[in-house]
């Protein structure tokens, strides 16, 4: 934990605080407001925790998980809330940042309309950089023929509304499509940048926090129509898989992830 | 080693015909029934999606199933 050295002049009538350093890889950045170095007062300490003290905790609790920031960031508010004796005087505000390598995902749902696809698809999805996900029980069959690997479908419904995820080795999330897919967009919708992605062990909050902890979302969408669905009368507001994916696209967008649709 | 194999679909339009349903009522089955049965999923059986839920007992194909119906087959069948 290093302190940053900063000038400070004025601006306009503003004090300017202005430093300059390095950022390296996996180095990591904590601003905090003044609420965080009075924590204490009032409460645990008499003279609150001081920029030490606020390092050193910042620190303990970086060194215990190096790897998520999001909630390192939550702990933190929790760990200076318990110095206020958990009713803070005063607001308080902590800003994490890291430097770290760009996160990809791709996902392949639906059969290509040309079946000669197939196997285009499967080799596509397989050599992505990144996370692979593959969304749609029809699609999982043809990826584990055309790559020739062992499908192994779920049997655990974690929310009896999404039907359990499957496994392949090579892939990090295998599921059911279209029901999957509108839940997906349903929690994306509701989703507001910064928050902590929704827990849940079923298929589409898994698909979910993958979507959000990526920086780049790549699509391989097949349009071939599932004649099994056509059979059902499925409500219509379940919509079609390439225009839920649009809109999932979309609300990616708003939160300012790259997107990238193929259509096959 | 169980000597009887059920392969539940869990395929989209299966599933939206009760096939959780079905998986919970294997599991709610008595222990003596239950333990002879290795249950399985599969995302299709048979592409006969028009007639879902469908299962697959021993190797035969059911179709149009709801839990009383399985607990019949399974009772029927079962070695």
């Amino acid at each position: 934990m290093q302190k940053l050295n900063y000038r400070e002049f004025e601006l306009e009538g503003k004090k300017i605080r202005e430093a300059n350093f390095k950022f390296q890889r996996s180095d990591q950045l904590f601003l905090v407001s003044d609420g965080v170095t009075h924590a204490g007062i009032g409460g645990l300490l008499n003279f609150g925790l001081g920029w030490d003290g606020v390092a050193k905790e910042i620190e303990r609790t970086v060194r215990r998980n190096q790897a998520d920031l999001k909630y390192n960031i939550n702990k933190l508010v929790k760990v200076f809330n318990t110095f206020y004796g958990d009713q803070a005087g005063d607001d308080f505000t902590i800003i994490g940042m890291k430097y770290r390598k760009k996160r990809k995902v791709n996902i392949w749902s639906g059969p290509p309309l040309k079946a000669e696809d197939d196997s285009l698809l499967a080799e596509k999805i397989s050599e992505a950089e990144g996370k692979k996900i593959i969304c749609g029980g029809t699609t999982a069959q043809i990826a584990a023929r055309e790559l020739n690997k062992k499908l192994e479908v779920g049997l655990k419904y974690y929310d009896k509304d999404i039907p359990p995820t499957s496994q392949m080795e090579g892939f990090d999330l295998l599921t059911e499509g279209l029901l999957t897919l509108n839940r997906v967009l349903s929690l994306l919708k509701k989703y507001k940048p910064g928050q902590i992605p929704a827990a849940g062990k079923d298929g589409a909050s898994r698909f979910t926090r993958l979507l959000l902890e990526s920086d780049s979302v790549r699509f391989l969408v097949g349009r071939a129509v599932n004649e099994s669905h056509q059979s059902l009368n499925l409500p219509i507001n379940l919509g079609i898989r390439s225009q839920i994916i649009s809109q999932i696209a979309e609300q990616l967008r708003r939160i300012k992830k790259k997107v990238e649709i193929e259509w096959f | 080693m169980s000597k009887n194999t059920l392969k539940i679909c869990i395929g989209t339009p299966c599933h939206l015909m009760g096939a959780a349903d079905l998986m919970e009522s294997v599991e709610n089955l008595n222990h003596k029934l239950r333990e002879k049965i290795e249950l399985k999923t599969s995302h299709c059986i048979d592409n006969c999606c028009e007639k879902a839920p469908v299962a697959e007992f021993n190797g035969k194909v059911y179709q149009d199933l709801n839990p009383e119906k399985l607990d019949k087959i399974i009772r029927e069948n079962i070695k």
